[in-house]
């Protein structure tokens, strides 16, 4: 579904991603994590060219994101949530939702009416469809956010921290959220610190750290027995 | 244009000086600099009265301010004209009664900037002050005051820059700063105004350039500490 | 002081239809100029988005041209100056409307709109990259994402600049007095050489000026309020 052919990538002189040959299957749920300034945030938004890349290939479904054809019309099937959710404060939640799908024709007013009812309910928030982003808590905002990046029907959902800006008790709710998509079958990619998610729900875990992927492994593997000697400091800090 | 230049540059620069009053550029600028440093104490002032609990020097200084941002500045002008003859009991120059409603204008715009810049600072410092012993007065003087005049100085500079520009506005009543010389030269040329006019802007220009530069480096050697003028 | 107020002789010799003529010279001219500086100004703003280097450049010079020399001089430059190089048969076409009240709005709409494209950017800066990040994400392109997220907020954000721009540009209509065209103060100034009243007639032109600022002002603040929405997540 996402595959990673040879993709570097440098700010300037500092090289962000060295060389990552890697490959996302489709259902499955990947958890990207490793220490901060890794290159985990910036793998992810290389996905949908939110960072471009200076040496490799992306391919999403197929489709090189880096090649000739339309990168709008790829970004739209592919679903992507910020860690500071990005809602439009200029328009209520249901707005929200039904701006992209309307204004990009892929329904029609009513059609998206009810899309976007029916995704609010999934992530219990169908009472809040009037409301404005700005009268939500963090944790509403966050799954207002994921609601909004399904009205799109992506084929792929990206995660980019999306509980590291929470106050700890709202982190449940969005990964509640996060956890029913895994269960019907999304393909995700999750950037997150939340180890007990990775535990749960993911199929493959990667460990980054300076720019490459220094271990894929299923969770149970990983953090019963992590390979390399800086994916169990890692796993040793974050336990303190 | 160059030839207008080169025929009636000392004209432009300083009026009719020495068989007139000092004029042209240099009047601008030396006006400017008059008015703006004589209305500093006053923005002080009405700054410090626009931040004060006591209404007895709130209403007032609210009102001039008020009275300042409502009225062109041509009025200002004119009302000067025709007060400080009064008050004064003397007929009044041009250039006086410029630099007087110069400076109750420029004070009223400089007290905005300082009242923005006393409250900018973090309450913290009015807070320690108070907690020594200090008087409202005393803290103000000594730490809240020096804090926030220097924040402001970028902000301070700009409002230079428009006081140059507000002193075209002498022309109107005959004050022989830039603009008036430059009218003087195309009553004598007649038939170039347009050269006379684009020369006259872009010496405005090309001097307001350079204060703006002036400006962009002080800001930058104070470590680029900005203030949000009112 | 030796002078008695006599408000009364305003009221004869048709000083009060000078009056409200020049008043609604003003506002015709504060009128047509902001609608100019606004359309000129929010183009230019959208042009600058555009990053195209050299367009870039004329539009900074455009900007630094009107906002470093004086409103005044602009005036005169487009009075005098363009007006003598301007061909006879456009100078007769202007001079149905009145040479002094087009040059002059002329001129007051050019200044004013480059403050006011210097407010849009700064109000579009100021918008979040996340914000076009989140709409190109959901595959907008950019001129969709500009007109549907980036505008609408910036838009609300430059609401009080965009009130002090016309409370500015609703003061420099004072100005055109100085070629001549009576609007509120020239009037006054018509009526104080007829008079001799100059504290009555001044008293009157500065209510006059000081009630439309005042409404101005309360104008704008009441509009921010009414489009202000709450951008801080609880």
């Amino acid at each position: 579904m996402i595959e990673f052919k040879n993709v570097s990538k440098w700010y300037g002189d500092y090289l962000a991603l060295d060389d990552i040959n890697a490959t996302v299957r489709q259902g499955e749920v990947l958890v990207v994590c490793g220490p901060s300034g890794s290159g985990k945030s910036t793998l992810i938004r290389t996905i949908n060219r939110l960072e471009p890349i200076q040496k490799g290939n992306i391919l999403v479904d197929g489709a090189d994101v880096y090649g000739g054809g339309s990168l709008d019309e790829m970004r739209s099937h592919i679903g992507f949530v910020f860690q500071s959710f990005n809602l439009f404060p200029h328009m209520n939640v249901r707005e929200n939702l039904m701006m992209a799908p309307v204004l990009l024709k892929r329904m029609g007013k009513s059609q998206a009416r009810d899309h976007a009812h029916a995704l609010l309910e999934r992530v219990g928030l169908g009472h809040k469809a009037d409301a404005y982003p700005g009268e939500l808590s963090g944790g509403q905002q966050q799954r207002v956010a994921i609601a909004r990046a399904l009205a799109m029907k992506p084929r792929i959902m990206l995660f980019d921290e999306p509980t590291s800006a929470l106050d700890p008790e709202m982190v449940n709710e969005v990964l509640l959220v996060m956890k029913s998509l895994a269960a019907e079958g999304m393909t995700m990619v999750c950037v997150t610190h939340e180890m007990n998610f990775a535990r749960d729900v993911a199929d493959t875990v990667w460990f980054m750290d300076a720019g490459r992927i220094v271990e894929q492994a299923p969770p149970e593997q990983f953090f019963a027995q992590a390979q390399t000697e800086r994916a169990r400091k890692f796993l040793a800090d974050i336990r303190h | 244009m160059l030839e207008i230049l080169s025929d009636n540059w000392l004209l432009l620069l300083v009026g009719q000086w020495p068989n007139g009053p000092m004029g042209g550029l240099v009047a601008t600028v030396g006006l400017a600099l008059a008015s703006l440093a004589l209305a500093f104490p006053i923005g002080v002032l009405l700054a410090l009265g626009r931040i004060s609990s006591h209404k007895i020097f709130y209403w007032p200084a609210t009102a001039v301010v008020y009275l300042v941002r409502g009225l062109p500045l041509i009025m200002f002008i004119f009302w000067a004209y025709f007060f400080l003859p009064l008050l004064i009991g003397n007929s009044v120059s041009g250039v006086v009664t410029m630099a007087a409603a110069l400076i109750i204008y420029e004070g009223a715009y400089l007290s905005e900037i300082i009242r923005s810049g006393i409250q900018a600072l973090p309450a913290g410092q009015m807070e320690a002050g108070r907690s020594l012993g200090l008087s409202h007065m005393q803290t103000m003087r000594k730490i809240v005051l020096p804090q926030a005049l220097y924040n402001t100085i970028p902000s301070m500079l700009s409002q230079f820059i428009s006081t140059v520009k507000e002193t075209s506005l002498g022309f109107v009543i005959s004050v022989h700063e830039l603009t008036f010389a430059a009218a003087q030269v195309n009553n004598m040329l007649l038939t170039k105004p347009f050269e006379v006019f684009t020369l006259l802007a872009l010496t405005y220009f090309v001097l307001n350039l350079i204060l703006t530069g002036i400006v962009k480096l002080v800001e930058a050697r104070m470590g680029g500490t900005r203030t949000v003028t009112a | 002081m030796n002078y008695t107020l006599d408000f009364g002789a305003l009221l004869g010799n048709g000083y009060p239809t000078l009056i409200l003529g020049g008043l609604a010279t003003t506002l015709q001219m504060t009128i047509l100029a902001w609608l100019l500086a606004f359309a000129l100004g929010s183009l230019l703003a959208v042009l600058r988005m555009l990053n195209i280097r050299p367009l870039n450049y004329l539009i900074m010079l455009y900007v630094a041209f009107h906002r470093n020399v004086p409103m005044l001089v602009h005036i005169l430059l487009w009075y005098f100056g363009v007006a003598a190089i301007v061909p006879a048969a456009i100078n007769d076409a202007i001079n149905v409307i009145g040479g002094e009240f087009f040059y002059a709005t002329v001129a007051i709409g050019l200044v004013t709109s480059a403050y006011v494209s210097e407010d849009l950017r700064s109000a579009i800066r100021a918008i979040p990259r996340g914000q076009m990040e989140a709409a190109r994400s959901l595959g907008l392109n950019y001129l969709q994402a500009m007109r549907k997220v980036i505008l609408p907020q910036a838009f609300k954000i430059s609401i009080p600049p965009l009130t002090n721009q016309t409370l500015l540009l609703f003061k420099n209509t004072s100005l055109a007095m100085a070629i001549g065209l009576i609007e509120l103060t020239g009037a006054g100034r018509e009526i104080e050489s007829a008079t001799f009243k100059t504290f009555e007639i001044y008293f009157v032109v500065t209510v006059l000026y000081l009630a439309i600022s005042l409404l101005l002002m309360l104008a704008g603040a009441r509009l921010s309020k009414r489009v202000a929405y709450v951008t801080k997540t609880r």
